[in-house]
């Protein structure tokens, strides 16, 4: 989706365990998070946090591993990266997309990811998340075991307009 | 890195609605975006679909995981692009159906209209298909897309469902 940007985080020497958007403002209809990203450790697993909280998360995901696909269900994790073992200087990518995030209902969220590494073994993931909780998000916290120097994250907002549909 | 996307309908459902139609779209941008977030009334097993203007012929392969089992399928024979057919809206308000869309250069004259859309529902503790799909289309039609119609056969969509049609600049 993209929009208006309302943050970005680039990670500096010695990594980061999190990367963190904080204070988000409650003016726009939807967000958008642009990752990329790469794991110092042979973890590869990142996770999603709203207002701090890891509780109250369902997910179901489809993956493709250049072999076969497959379907999982998972609660924060919300895709893969590449590893300190992968091909060296390079990164995947994540969008997660999340609608009607400042709503009073539950949030429904998706994900699309991959990962990039110059072997066999590399990873497309697509996600469908749902937060249980009717509060706004006001804030977005990644994590990784760590994130790697040069992994960005980049926030947009975008605003709905009005009128202009008809139903019956 | 920002695109230009500019918003150019809306709608919140106060009252529960069979479809949602956007009319007298322009063509003044390259391509279209549609966000949904969705629940039924009472869901069928049919799921959610699209038409254009003139019902033109449309086809699609999909993919989905429905937490358990990766499928892919093709639909066709009607004029409807379904959001992937293995999954449904819930019936209730607390797992919303979330479909966005991406129509490509529907403004055109010189070819047919292709898009890609994405689905997703998580939870499936009140009936109907969770999961998370992916989903390629076309309409088999040179004509500019003036006016696109969301309809669930056999459900209403509820209240509090949301549509929001934004116009992609080049």
């Amino acid at each position: 989706m993209f929009g208006t940007l309302i943050g970005s985080v680039a990670v500096g020497a010695g990594g980061a365990a999190t990367i963190d958007f904080t204070s988000i403002p409650g003016t726009y209809t939807d967000l958008t998070l642009v990752l990329s990203a790469r794991a110092t450790s042979t973890t590869a697993t990142i996770t999603l946090a709203f207002n701090g909280s890891s509780a109250s998360f369902t997910g179901r995901y489809m993956q493709g591993n250049g072999a076969a696909a497959s379907s999982t269900t998972s609660t924060t994790l919300i895709g893969n990266s590449p590893i300190s073992t992968d091909t060296a200087s390079t990164f995947g990518n994540l969008l997660l997309v999340i609608p009607n995030y400042a709503g009073a209902t539950n949030k429904t969220f998706s994900v699309d990811v991959v990962t990039e590494n110059n072997a066999t073994t590399a990873y497309q993931q697509i996600f469908a998340g749902l937060w249980s909780n009717t509060a706004a998000i006001t804030q977005v916290t990644l994590s990784l075991a760590n994130f790697a120097q040069y992994s960005t994250a980049y926030l947009y907002g975008t605003l709905k307009g009005s009128g202009g549909a008809s139903v019956a | 890195m920002a695109t230009a996307l500019t918003p150019l309908a809306n709608i919140t459902l106060g009252a529960a609605a069979a479809s949602v139609t956007f009319s007298s779209i322009s063509g003044a941008y390259r391509d279209l975006m549609i966000v949904m977030v969705a629940n039924a009334v009472t869901y069928t097993s049919v799921g959610t679909q699209m038409t254009m203007n003139g019902s033109p012929a449309a086809s699609g392969v999909y993919a989905s995981g429905n937490g358990s089992t990766a499928v892919s399928g093709t639909n066709s024979g009607d004029s409807n692009v379904y959001f992937v057919p293995t999954m449904t809206m819930a019936n209730g308000t607390t797992e919303p159906f979330n479909v966005t869309i991406h129509l490509f250069d529907y403004s055109a004259t010189d070819k047919h209209k292709s898009g890609l859309l994405r689905a997703n529902r998580a939870a499936n503790t009140i009936g109907g298909s969770a999961g998370s799909g992916m989903q390629a289309f076309r309409y088999a039609t040179t004509t500019a897309v003036t006016s696109l119609v969301i309809s669930s056969p056999g459900d209403t969509f509820a209240v509090g469902s949301s549509f929001a049609l934004y116009g992609v600049s080049a």
